[in-house]
This record gives C-alpha cells, structure tokens and sequence, in this order.
C-alpha cells in the first residue's frame, strides 16, 4: 500500500521502486499496476526480497 | 521510584494498567512504582459496539464507562490531552502546562479517524466508527427505500478488518427481511487485489459474496467523491454509482506521535518491534493496539493479548531480570469474531506464523460475539479473561 501512496505524490513519467520481502508482492503489485494502468518495468528478486519497478503514465 | 506512564485509556492502556497494578501490587504499596494512566477523555468507549447502533441493535450509552471505575485503584488517572513527548527530558507535556515524568512509557494512543481528508465524504458518505454516524448510518437504513448501495474501504490500514464486510453481509441481511433486496443492487469495494487482507480469510468470505449477489470490485482506493453524479472514484480509475454510500474513513496514528518524533510522517503509526512490542529499539517506549505498525489486525483482540507482554517487559526492568515465561514475547495473537449474517457468525484466530482457518459460519460464533460485547465491560479491562 506504500506504493499507492508514491504514485498519489508523484508525477507523470516517475518511475517508482517497491522493495517487499513479502511473496505475495510481486504477484499483487503488478495486478494491481496493470489495473490502475501504470507501466511494470521489471521484478527482480534480490537478497531476500523483490523488487519492483513501476513508472507512472497517468 | 519506577514512574511507569500509560498514554491512552483504551483496551490496550487500560489492560496494561491493570495488569501492571496485580503484578508489581507490593512495590506500587511500598511507594517503589507509581502506574499512570492519561486518557482524553476519561470515559473507556467500547468501539465494536458501534457497528450494532448502526445495525439496529445496540445504544451509544451502553457502550461507555468512566476509565475511572475500570482502573484499579492503584492506578491514578490524568485527564488531558497530550500535546508532546520530551524523551530528553522523559517528561510528556499535557495541554495546559502540566508535565509528567516518565521511566517506562506505554503509547496505547489508538488510531484516528480522518473522514475529511476525502473531499465531500462528511456529506457524501456514511460510516460507523463513531457513535454519532453510526446512528446516521441507522437512519439512513431506515429511510433507505431500493437503489445501489455501496460498501467500501477508503484506504488501509484500518480498524477492525471484519467490520466493512460484516456490515455488507448483515445490511444484506436486513434488505431480504424488508422486502427491499430484489429493489437493491450492492457492491463491495476492496482497496487490495481480494475481499480481505489475510488469504483464508478472503477464500471463506468472497463465495458468502457471491451467494448474496455483493458485487466484489478489487483494487479500488477511493480517490473522490462527485457529489454532484453520486460516484465514488477510485484511483485506479474505475467509478461506482451509490444511492447509499458507506466508506471506511482514512485512518492515521496520533498526530503528538509524529511531532514528538516517535512515529513517521504520514501515517503516524509506531515503529514496533513485532516480538518484544518496543518502538524504535528505545529500551523503555512500548505501544500496543490500533497505535503500532505491525502488519496485524487493528483491533482490541490484538491489544487484549499484546498487554501481558509489556507488562511483563516492564516488570521484569522494574524487578532487575529477563522477562520470562509465556508472555516474554508477543507472537502475533488476534481473535476476532465475523458476523456473516442471519444470525450466523465465524471466528478468526491467528498469529504470525499460523494464518486463521475460519469454522464455516454457525449460530455458535454470531453468540459469542454478542455475549462478549454483552460482558466485555466485566472482563476485558480488568484482566479477567
């Protein structure tokens, strides 16, 4: 849900990085990208966590 | 002198209080600890009682006590409103000038409500998180003829997770009883990717959904309210046209919390050490209940079984040992009870490793939510269950 916070106070052409050591994270947050109709740029699992980029194109 | 302050006289301050005067009782008698509360108000509300005054069945007076008369008398009790924490000084500044020093500090703050920080919701939409618009709520069921309800959750984290799909199922419920339901269209608004945070719990819910023909719309974190064409818009752009409106308001920590630098700026919730209930790694700042940042139900069940464990944290600096046996640490209990209507009731119990398996919905568990509303005032606050 922080990432909803970041694209409320960011602008167009922002591109966003979520750090979630929660599995469920990388399965719901680009459901919910492409619901909201921002672009996914990459998931990427690190050490111990994942990360996702997204830019914001609304 | 061990001065231990209690900041909030809710379920977790009041508990934490009680349980702290049984178990440090010598010490307190020998004038070696002193156990204060500060609450704002000075009356113990019993807020799960607000979705009954909404539903018909309860009243605003029956859910009130004086924090007074549910302290031990141990215990003393400031009435005021914190203003600010010194943790320099370990004082905290009451409005009005007063300042109580402090060794050990429990920050049972609770969460508030910010119902304006959506344009248009104080007259736009109804919720029940206060007495006063639960009973709104009530009447505009009452005057509620046919149309498109809408039943929603403006954005998370939030009190009482059950509570919106519980309202849902029961106002359902009512519409098949009045004759009104095949005259009414319902949806249900979820800010997250399913109808409730915690997987099982959403597996056990959403066919209740679809057997009671509740529109389920996911991912939608309201954005505004047009007044004018009766939307709610979400901002992931999609649109829900309402007769009736019934949001979940926003929700944040104390505001005192952020200025005195305890909790983050927006949120204001407590950054809480999952096992040992700590904030921030300070030794002797505690929080429990709605106030922390744990990944938890917002909920008094949570407080309820979180308050034995800083007692005992506190106990054991008081007494000069290592906290020890089942409440040396807290592992993520919470019980709450679901109502899914007709009369019928679930229960969800959990912790950090363990996700509920709720039972399928009987009589049984719709009657001990109502007897444990009915008797909480005897049990809960003074440790006895």
């Amino acid at each position: 849900m922080e990432l909803i916070r970041g694209i409320r106070e960011s602008q167009v052409g922002d591109v966003l990085a979520v750090l979630s050591s929660d599995k469920g994270s990388k399965v719901d947050i680009p459901k919910w990208i492409e619901k909201a109709g921002h672009r996914l740029i990459t998931v990427e699992t690190l050490d111990g966590y994942d990360q996702i980029l997204v830019e914001k194109v609304r | 002198m061990d001065r231990i302050l209690i900041l909030g006289g809710g379920v977790g301050g009041t508990l934490t209080a009680n349980l702290l005067a049984r178990k440090l009782r010598k010490r307190i008698d020998r004038g070696e600890v002193e156990v204060a509360v500060v609450d704002a108000t000075g009356a113990h509300v019993y807020q799960p009682g607000f979705m009954y005054i909404a539903m018909g069945g309860e009243r605003a007076e029956k859910l009130e006590k004086r924090e007074r008369a549910l302290l031990d008398d141990r215990v003393r009790l400031f009435i005021g409103t914190v203003d600010r924490v010194d943790e320099v000084a370990r004082t905290v500044h009451i409005e009005g000038g007063a300042a109580l020093p402090y060794d050990h500090l429990v920050l049972a703050t609770g969460a508030r409500i910010l119902p304006e920080a959506i344009e248009h919701f104080t007259t736009e939409a109804h919720h029940f998180y206060t007495a006063d618009a639960a009973l709104k709520l009530r009447k505009a069921l009452d005057a509620f003829q046919g149309g498109k309800i809408v039943i929603g959750i403006a954005s998370m984290p939030y009190k009482c997770p059950p509570a919106p799909l519980e309202v849902a199922f029961l106002i359902e419920a009512e519409l098949r009883d009045r004759g009104l339901r095949e005259k009414t269209e319902m949806h249900y608004a979820s800010p997250i990717g399913r109808a409730f945070t915690i997987e099982s719990v959403s597996e056990m819910a959403t066919p209740i959904l679809e057997e009671k023909r509740i529109e389920l719309h996911t991912f939608f974190n309201v954005e505004t309210i047009d007044p004018v064409r009766k939307m709610v818009l979400s901002l992931e752009g999609e649109e829900l046209p309402y007769d009736l409106l019934i949001l979940v308001p926003p929700h944040k920590g104390q505001q005192f919390l952020m200025d005195s630098g305890l909790a983050p700026a927006p949120g204001g919730w407590l950054p809480t050490d999952r096992f040992t209930l700590r904030v921030g790694g300070r030794p002797n700042v505690y929080a429990l209940g709605d106030a922390t940042d744990l990944p938890l139900s917002k909920a008094g069940s949570t407080a309820h079984f979180e308050a034995p464990v800083v007692v005992e944290a506190i106990a054991a600096a008081v007494e000069g040992r290592a906290p020890h046996g089942k409440h040396a640490t807290y592992e993520g209990n919470v019980m709450c009870f679901f109502e899914v209507g007709d009369g019928k009731g679930t229960i969800l119990q959990f912790d950090y490793d363990h996700p509920p398996k709720p039972p399928k919905p009987n009589q049984l568990w719709h009657l001990g939510k109502i007897v444990f509303n009915k008797t909480y005032f005897h049990t809960v606050p003074k440790g006895r269950v």
